[in-house]
């Protein structure tokens, strides 16, 4: 039988690293398959090539045993549909007019849709996909798992009109979702396999991957560890071709300087989005990771411990009982730093020079009688470039010009100077290379060893595992599980990221 | 603060150093830039003065600066706002609506002293319910001020009853008119708004809270820049400087014209952005304002010298705007 989608010598590099190398995979007619593998593991690159958002260097596509030239012209004409994490829709639109947005209904842009009719053909798809789902209901209105089966819906919908030749890609559409809507989103991508279409589901959660795929395939550092039926292969298999080979020296030891006075102490915090009451104490010279699938409130730590984002229950105090400020200022004012994950959009401004960044805070301390001494700026910059072994070492050069991990560094400079009582990291060292990543942090401990405390909030388990003191595991916005010191490994991370809270 | 020597480097991130040869060409490539709109005036001086000879005049040279200085001090207060990602549209129709209500004042029997306090409270009224609707509504600020626009040109006309105003007190005029060194004083007036704008925009920290507001708001909050202070603050002293240059501009007719608003909207913002492109490219900065408000002032009168009629200067005017943004695009893509 001609499988749906051959993907052969897959190969694709971006400036000399390799994102995808030789990759070969097969997805037959009927099949879903979960497609795995760690961040910066080549599953967005492979995406983004089917989707013809890149194009390869190099290898070949089949779909349902036609050569397809990729990037191809016209989306549409590939077969190929994906539903993206985000799914795209417009909230204050019904069903039928998003999935209508999407399709090209083969009338002249100017003329009418016949609604009725499209109205009609796409209650047949739903039904015969038996997707619970009203059609004329406001997105807004429905839950997250529905929301999703609008994505699947208007992928689908999409394809039909190229025939009855269906490739579906899900890019992570349970990592937002709690289980039990998982479960339903899973379900139906089961029903749309078995209507003979090609999925390939992408995920982080190995339990369901495990439990509703045919087969797996595991990517990791842009080539294919694994692939083979699901049958009886364990999450530790899968873990094992994720992570392959360990190199714990690339780590700094954890902090060892701890002291017994309490730094920050949270008290039953929320958030309106997703953080439902966590109480904790971290203390000085330690360093604490918080981690959990995506969208189980870890995410929302950084906005609300540097003032962004108010807690809709519960209070932070710092040392001594001081109650934290609500806004960013009073909170740098108090010794809290932030290291934004997303360096341009929040880190810095990448067309002003590192050492206008660098110099943002503490612009007081290099000006005299309220004028900027450029050359209090230069004497104070450039030794701390230094320290941080930036590259190269050019304060008068724009932020966007340095490499990812170096502007990772200026922006820790900016905080670093200023001696944080407490330090908030969110990825701390996402989009970093692996030499930039450990200097990086190397200096995230000696904050911690100079008496700091060190909060670090990351999806990066081997990294947590390696360097916190202590982890804390969330889901549902709640704590579930503290891991302590040498007894934490990334497998043990994993393992309580994915494991579903007993009900209570 | 320059960021340019820093340019030698192109995205080290995927490719690695250049070759030193094409290092070196585009460091003159940057350097052209910055200097591109001086270099243009002091050409069209240059071919102005050859090829005209009523052009090179004492006389011509003195009428082309002095009739710029309201405009130059409009378009340093549009920097005020510029500088922080947002526009005040409304400022010529605030320093008309003040001269309006100075000269009214002033004219009607009150002491002169009222009648500027008059204007100037005016001023900070505008500047106050604008900051509010902008900073603390978070409505955006250029729909806000091209309503306010239109609205206070009425507000001109209900003052004046529809009618120029003229006889305003002597004093008023004086300060003006009134020649230092040859120079009236409005023009000394611009000269140093330019010289104390550069000096805040370029020397102190707020100038450096303001730069990076504009461009990107989100790091300088988390950064501790006290954004929303910042912002309600420029938007005060915007439409305040807009009042007191209404002060100027009756001094210097010895009269107000409620209607002539419309013609002091449009050249601030060309000279601004023109002037944006210079010095430090992709920065509203003081200097490049003011070299541009001159270059359009040149280039205008040189083509009215050698014919074209009165309508080139709206040409002029508008072209230039477009031309600013267009390159400012262009020198950003090739970033």
């Amino acid at each position: 039988m001609v499988p749906a989608l051959r993907i052969e010598g897959l190969r694709k590099s971006f400036g000399g690293v390799c994102a995808l190398q030789d990759v070969d995979i097969e997805l037959g007619k009927g099949e879903l398959l979960g497609l795995l593998g760690q961040n910066g593991s080549g599953k967005s690159t492979l995406v983004k090539i089917l989707t013809s958002v890149y194009a390869p260097d190099r290898g070949e596509v089949y779909v349902f045993g036609q050569r397809t030239a990729l990037p191809a012209k016209d989306l549409k004409k590939t077969s190929i549909a994906v539903v993206h994490q985000d799914i795209g829709l417009e909230d204050t639109m019904s069903v039928f007019e998003n999935v209508e947005t999407a399709v090209d209904f083969g009338t002249l842009p100017l003329f009418p849709i016949r609604r009725k009719k499209e109205w009609a053909k796409l209650a047949e798809l739903r039904d015969e996909l038996r997707i619970d789902l009203d059609l004329d209901a406001k997105v807004s209105s429905l839950s997250p798992a529905k929301r999703t089966f609008v994505g699947v819906l208007r992928a689908m919908r999409m394809l039909r009109d190229q025939g009855p030749n269906t490739i579906l890609i899900m890019d992570e559409p349970t990592s937002s979702l709690a289980t039990p809507d998982a479960l339903q989103v899973t379900n139906l991508l089961r029903r749309v396999a078995d209507s003979g279409a090609g999925v390939m589901f992408i995920s982080h959660r190995l339990g369901e991957v495990l439990e509703v795929c045919d087969s797996i395939t595991v990517l990791k550092d842009g080539e294919v560890t694994l692939s083979q039926a699901t049958g009886d292969l364990t999450q530790s298999d899968i873990t094992q071709a994720m992570l392959g080979r360990r190199m714990d020296s690339f780590y700094p030891p954890r902090p060892s300087n701890l002291k017994s006075e309490p730094a920050l102490v949270l008290n039953d915090l929320a958030s309106a989005e997703r953080l439902n009451g966590i109480s904790l104490t971290v203390y000085r010279g330690e360093i604490v990771g918080f981690t959990g699938l995506t969208g189980m409130g870890q995410e929302d730590l950084p906005a609300l411990l540097s003032g962004q984002m108010s807690a809709t229950r519960g209070s932070v105090e710092l040392e001594n009982g001081v109650p934290l400020a609500q806004t960013p200022v009073g909170t740098i004012r108090q010794g809290v730093a932030l290291v934004p994950w997303n360096r341009a959009r929040d880190g810095g401004w990448l067309d002003a020079t590192a050492a206008e960044n660098i110099t943002l805070p503490i612009l007081r301390r290099i000006s005299r009688r309220g004028v900027i001494s450029t050359k209090r700026e230069g004497d104070h910059v450039t030794p701390l470039m230094t320290a941080l072994s930036v590259r190269p070492n050019d304060p008068r050069k724009r932020l966007g010009d340095f490499s990812g991990g170096n502007q990772q560094k200026v922006v820790m400079a900016k905080w670093l100077q200023t001696e944080p009582q407490v330090l908030v990291l969110d990825e701390p060292t996402q989009g970093v290379d692996a030499g930039a990543k450990h200097e990086i942090l190397t200096l995230i401990r000696g904050v911690a060893e100079r008496g700091g405390a060190v909060i670090m909030v990351s999806g990066d388990h081997e990294q947590l595992a390696h360097t916190c003191n202590r982890v804390f595991i969330l889901c549902d916005g709640r704590i579930v599980d503290e891991q302590i010191g040498d007894a934490m490994t990334e497998e043990s991370l994993i393992a309580a990221c994915n494991r579903v809270p007993s009900a209570e | 603060m320059s960021s340019d020597s820093g340019n030698r480097f192109d995205r080290v991130r995927l490719g690695g150093n250049r070759k030193l040869g094409e290092t070196k060409s585009r460091v003159s490539a940057r350097e052209l830039e910055r200097f591109a709109v001086p270099a243009v005036l002091v050409v069209l001086v240059i071919l102005f003065s050859l090829m005209i000879p009523t052009f090179r005049t004492a006389g011509n040279i003195q009428s082309m600066v002095n009739s710029q200085s309201v405009i130059l001090l409009l378009a340093i207060t549009a920097v005020i706002t510029l500088r922080l990602g947002s526009f005040d549209l409304s400022i010529a129709a605030v320093m008309v609506a003040s001269g309006s209500v100075v000269a009214v004042l002033s004219t009607s029997g009150y002491p002169l002293l009222i009648a500027i306090f008059g204007g100037i409270a005016l001023g900070l009224l505008v500047g106050l319910i604008q900051a509010f609707i902008v900073v603390k509504i978070g409505v955006d600020s250029f729909i806000v001020t091209l309503g306010m626009l239109t609205a206070l040109a009425g507000v001109s006309y209900a003052i004046t009853s529809s009618r120029i105003v003229a006889g305003v007190p002597q004093p008023l005029i004086d300060f003006a008119r009134e020649k230092f060194f040859g120079v009236p004083l409005a023009t000394w007036y611009s000269w140093a708004a330019v010289l104390i704008a550069w000096f805040v925009f370029e020397r102190t920290p707020l100038g450096r809270h303001m730069l990076f507001i504009g461009g990107n708001i989100n790091a300088a909050r988390l950064a501790g820049v006290p954004v929303d202070r910042v912002r309600f603050g420029a938007f005060v002293a915007s439409s305040t400087l807009a009042a007191l240059v209404g002060l100027v501009l009756v001094g210097q007719l010895g009269a107000i014209d409620p209607g002539i608003g419309p013609q002091y909207v449009l050249p601030p913002f060309a000279a601004a952005f023109l002037g944006s492109t210079a010095f430090t490219p992709g920065r509203f900065n003081a200097l490049g304002t003011a070299v541009a408000v001159y270059l359009l002032v040149v280039g205008i009168t040189g083509l009215q010298l050698m014919g074209v009629e009165s309508w080139i200067s709206s040409l002029f005017n508008g072209l230039a705007l477009v031309l600013a943004v267009t390159l400012a695009k262009l020198a950003g893509k090739r970033r």
